[in-house]
């Protein structure tokens, strides 16, 4: 084995040269412009699968393979040292890449958090590994599922499906999911060498051993169509819906973001907004609380356009008790405080530690404002006699000193705070309180070209007054405190009926109990109708106990009903229409009577060949496919002599002797 | 008495809904030399691939060695040499390399008769594979083939595209080989001239049905061709059992039959023949009869 | 020693035509008894044949008697004994004789080319002095 290991690595050197090649420019691109980090690592995992799957087609069509294959080497063996020597020729030029990037890369960047496992440092143990391992390990699982087509392959199917939705829906961490693929692959590995020597090539543990598999993989291949199609049914309703309920504004923009207005404030709430909408029990706590809100509007011109949003980042303020609190990722978080040393930032916030150390602010910029910072910031107060005009949200007008400040820690500042505002104008972010004083103010510099999605704070060395300019590249944050009116969330009910669309409106008011508004949003277009259809289409190639299951069980009539069962189970819940109902049914029929035709031909009694169409007919789709893997292709097993122009129906099954050719009086047998 | 080492026991494959073989049943003796016949595509190499185990039969087995060739040990192996058609090694390989390859793959590899070979075939070793000429791969392919001393040694085609001079050494090599004790050999092979020489058995594969399976001066006693003589045009050709092949041609009428010493004349002369006669008849012609498919 | 030339593409058998060869040599003279005829390794390399196929020529010529093999020393021209009885011989020679007249008719020869022809080759032939009765 060790022997075509080597002569494996050898022929793979062009890919190694391409490999390294690949590595090094990664590696300076990140580390010139410090791309992020998870992009990266999703590249990186997808140049795995890629390369992966190209290699294990380059194996399908090699030329010398009777040559190779015809030694004392099993079968599994030799495909063994293939995977070993791709994954060796992956590694050395991920090491390079590694190596590379810790030395361009100049100082920590900070991360964007990554649910709450992750060091920030990258280099610093585990997240490199990760990258190692997620990438090595892609590349190996491709290379086997496409070079051998074997058992390995549905089970590498199955594993990384669900990894590869997580990955690219981002709903987890990338590294996080890495890591779920390196640890993953271990359970691959061995369970593919368990159930590949230890069972027999027809063997009821195998045949159920593939039934769950394939089950597995069409649950998570609808969940994940699924999920397409919700996003594209949102995607096609893009319309706004006014309804009005007593002195409440319900505005739908049909986009899954909802504006909930009093007759004369307006004020944007927020809430989950894709897909299924929980919400946490700690929101109730909200109702009674001022809402505050923060917008990040990154376009330019937007001076001009003030309302003008794109890409909002969804995080929610909450003031109290000299705290503000963010809600980040389902959890509140203490970002930044008055405490008796002044403002604090960061976890530090409750302890006391004075404002003005860069750290602290590094870390609630980095949190809050997802931003990758470096060294130094200047706090700097403007002297009393500036000041923004109360109402005016317009900083166009504003011309801001940009002389340092320092910090004071007066013990005024906790109630005057409570009605502070951020506004954040040009290069310069300010805390104004309501009579229009500026607190104080922090300033940065414009942000680089390249630090998307972030802005960095640097060390100001000069004095000068800088106006905002009308056209600037910059960021503006807004955080805006609603008036009290209460706290609305609004979500997106997963559709009861398949031509509807709902949104459920909650608004909490003090002082009143909550109002409650289910805005269904009703398919017009024809776009519109075909994105509602699509939602019904996912359940077509269910199983059909599953979908008459479905299609009985009794619809959801609340909201919370819907949640419930769609967290244990996805598609028993739905109420399936009748008008689907039938068209699986015709599908499964279409199956079982394209499994008779193949069972025909491969098994060897009647009563088999009823089983598999009674199973085909049951299980639609995935019956025809488990059949083709139990039964496998190429030991076919004609009855009757089917291919010999016989009659199928006339001749006799089971496992006769197979006639011979007719002898035309000219063999010559001796 | 222990099992043939090739044995196939009514051998049937299907390519999806088309048939390469038909209950196809043989078997080679020890210490013989087999040759199996057959135009392109008959199913030669379908065969083959069944017997080393690289392609399941759709119905039937073949053994090899004594072991069911779709369960063949991998150390079995090593005793089976087996050169491939079109003689696949790999191209970026040193010569050297190439043996030191097998060498390590194969426990049975005998390096100094290697370089024995190697020296006699005049094979460079520092020269890679694909810049060697065809001849030379070829025997490159067989000495590492032999170096391995194998009980049962198996070639594709082995003179395929070859000259004349390599195809004469490639026969005194396969003579050499079979002098010794218990080796075997079974060839598949185009040029028939060749096969006349040195083979023990034929057995001729038509659109997958093995019509001939017998030694070879069996098979030459046995099928006869004859030719009669008309005085006017040739009439169609009688029904004769054993009629292989019949040809017309003007006034000639010639014929392609099995154990047809007494039958032949008394039916042509039935027809009106003036004379007729046996001639001899190569393997060539008796294959091009066989495999040429009926009447023209 | 005779050379050994065979035609591998004829219809006779090669192992028929070694036969046939070895024999017409010990006729004509050529082949002395006692003379050592080359081992199977060696004629088989020299005519490019299968050595089954010179051994079975060798089975048979030891069969009809024509040569004698001693272990480890080789093949050798047997000394010419009587190993058929008359009937038999007859019968054979008669056979072959119509055999070969046959031909004669069919390639249209006369009688008297015939004879002549057979004349010539009782010359070249080494016949037995006297009869076996």
């Amino acid at each position: 084995m060790k022997a075509v290991y080597w002569k494996e690595l050898r022929e793979l050197a062009a890919v190694w040269i391409i490999l390294l090649v690949w590595a090094v420019i990664f590696a300076l691109d990140y580390a010139g412009w410090h791309k992020d980090l998870e992009e990266i690592l999703s590249l990186a995992t997808i140049a795995g699968i890629v390369t992966g799957a190209v290699h294990g087609l380059l194996d399908r069509y090699r030329r010398n393979d009777l040559f190779l294959a015809h030694r004392p080497l099993s079968a599994l063996r030799l495909q063994f040292a293939r995977t070993l020597a791709g994954v060796t020729a992956w590694l050395v030029p991920a090491l390079v890449f590694l190596l590379l990037f810790r030395v361009a890369a100049p100082s920590p960047h900070y991360v964007r958090r990554l649910g709450r496992f992750v060091e920030p440092d990258l280099l610093s143990g585990s997240e490199s590994l990760f990258l190692l391992g997620a990438t090595a390990a892609c590349w190996a699982l491709l290379r086997l599922i496409v070079g051998t087509r074997r058992l390995p392959a549905v089970l590498g199917l199955v594993f990384i499906l669900p990894v590869a939705m997580l990955v690219f829906s981002m709903r987890t961490s990338t590294l996080t999911a890495a890591f779920a693929v390196s640890l993953v692959i271990a359970l691959v590995c061995t369970t593919t060498t368990v159930l590949g020597l230890a069972v027999g090539r027809r063997s009821a543990l195998r045949a159920a051993c593939l039934l769950l598999l394939g089950g597995v993989v069409l649950f998570q291949g609808l969940g994940l169509l699924r999920w397409i199609t919700t996003d594209l049914l949102l995607d096609t309703y893009p319309r706004i819906t006014v309804t009005t309920e007593g002195d409440v504004l319900f505005r739908d923009h049909g986009r899954p973001r909802s504006e909930v207005s009093h007759w004369y404030q307006p004020h944007a709430s927020v809430g989950p907004t894709r897909g299924f909408g929980y919400e946490p029990p700690w929101e109730e706590h909200w109702h009674s609380a001022w809402s505050w809100h923060l917008r990040i509007v990154r376009a330019l011109n937007d001076l001009e356009e003030g309302r003008r949003q794109v890409g909002l980042a969804p995080i929610v303020w909450r003031y109290e008790d000299g705290r503000f609190l963010c809600r980040h990722r389902q959890q509140l978080e203490v970002l930044a405080g008055f405490g008796r040393g002044g403002f604090l930032v960061g976890p530090k916030a409750e302890e006391g530690a004075p404002f003005d150390e860069p750290d602290q602010f590094l870390q609630w910029g980095a949190a809050v404002f997802q931003c990758v910072t470096e060294q130094h910031v200047i706090i700097m107060k403007p002297p009393p006699v500036d000041r923004i005009p109360r109402d005016s949200l317009d900083p166009v007008r504003v011309e801001i000193s940009t002389k340092s400040l320092a910090v004071s820690s007066r013990n005024a500042w906790p109630e005057r705070l409570a009605d502070a505002r951020l506004v954040v104008t040009g290069d310069q972010m300010l805390w104004v309180d309501q009579t229009g004083d500026v607190l104080f103010r922090i300033e940065w510099l414009p942000p680089k070209e390249h630090f998307r999605g972030s802005f960095s704070i640097r060390e100001f060395k000069k004095e000068e007054t800088t106006p905002a300019a009308r056209k600037e590249a910059a960021r503006r944050f807004f955080l805006v405190r609603g008036p009290p009116v209460g706290h609305a969330v609004s979500s997106d009910l997963e559709p009861v009926h398949p031509a509807r669309y709902t949104v459920r409106m909650r608004v909490f008011r003090p002082d009143h109990p909550m109002l409650l508004k289910d805005i269904e949003v009703r398919p017009e277009r024809g776009s519109e109708h075909a994105a509602a259809m699509l939602r019904g289409a996912v359940t077509l190639p269910l199983p059909i106990p599953v979908a008459v299951a479905s299609y009985f069980s009794a619809q959801p009539r609340t909201w919370d009903d819907l949640y419930a069962w769609n967290v244990s189970d996805p598609f028993f819940a739905g109420g399936t229409s009748i008008g689907w109902l039938l068209a699986s049914l015709a599908l499964a029929c279409a199956c079982a009577w394209y499994a008779r035709k193949q069972a025909r031909m491969r098994c060897a009694t009647e009563r088999a060949v009823r089983l598999w169409m009674a199973a085909t007919f049951l299980l639609g789709p995935l019956g025809l496919v488990w059949m083709r893997f139990v039964l496998g292709r190429e030991t076919i097993e004609p009855i009757g002599g089917a291919r010999r122009a016989v009659d199928l129906d006339a001749s006799p099954a089971t496992a006769e002797p197979w006639p011979e050719p007719l002898p035309t009086g000219t063999e010559v047998n001796a | 008495m222990s099992e043939s080492p090739v044995v196939f026991d009514r051998v049937t494959h299907y390519y999806g809904s088309e048939r390469a073989l038909d209950t196809v049943s043989f078997r080679v003796e020890p210490g013989t030399i087999f040759a199996l016949l057959g135009r392109n595509g008959a199913g030669k190499t379908t065969a083959l691939k069944c017997l080393l185990g690289f392609l399941p039969p759709t119905r039937g087995s073949a053994r090899l060695l004594g072991h069911d060739a779709t369960e063949l040990p991998p150390d079995l192996r090593n005793r089976v040499g087996y050169v491939a058609e079109g003689q696949q090694l790999v191209g970026w390989m040193k010569v050297r390399q190439l043996v030191a390859f097998q060498k390590a793959s194969f426990a049975s590899f005998d390096a100094e008769l290697c370089a024995v070979y190697l020296k006699q075939l005049g094979l460079p070793l520092k020269r890679r594979v694909f810049q060697l000429s065809r001849g030379m791969r070829a025997q490159l392919a067989l000495a590492l083939a032999l170096a391995q001393r194998p009980e049962l040694v198996i070639l594709d085609d082995p003179a395929m595209g070859l000259d004349a001079v390599v195809r004469r050494e490639f026969l005194e090599v396969m003579i050499d080989l079979i002098q010794e004790e218990g080796r075997t050999l079974l060839f598949t092979s185009h040029i028939l001239s060749d096969v006349e020489r040195v083979a023990d058995r034929v057995a001729i594969l038509d659109r997958g049905v093995l019509r001939v399976n017998a030694p070879l001066d069996t098979v030459k006693e046995r099928v006869g061709r004859y030719r009669a003589l008309f005085d006017g045009d040739a009439p169609a050709a009688p029904e004769l059992p054993g009629l292989v092949r019949a040809r017309r041609r003007r006034n000639e009428l010639v014929l392609t039959v099995i154990d047809g010493g007494g039958a032949v004349p008394e039916a042509c002369t039935k027809l009106g023949a003036t004379s007729v006669e046996r001639e001899p008849m190569s393997l060539e012609d008796l294959f091009v009869d066989y495999t040429s498919g009926g009447e023209s | 020693m005779i050379p050994f030339r065979v035609d591998p593409t004829d219809s006779e058998p090669l192992f028929q035509q070694i036969v046939n060869t070895v024999k017409r040599g010990v006729a004509v003279g050529r082949l002395k008894p006692g003379e050592r005829l080359p081992s199977v390794r060696e004629l088989a390399r020299e005519l490019v044949i299968n050595p089954n196929t010179i051994a079975r020529a060798y089975q048979v010529l030891e069969a009809d008697g024509v040569t004698l093999s001693r272990r480890g020393a080789g093949t050798f021209v047997a000394e010419r004994r009587v190993v058929v009885k008359s009937d038999e011989r007859r019968r054979r020679f008669k056979a072959a004789l119509e055999g070969v007249l046959a031909d004669a008719v069919h390639l249209g020869l006369t009688a008297e080319e015939v004879k002549k022809a057979f004349a010539a080759a009782l010359k070249r032939f080494r016949f037995e002095e006297g009869s076996h009765e």
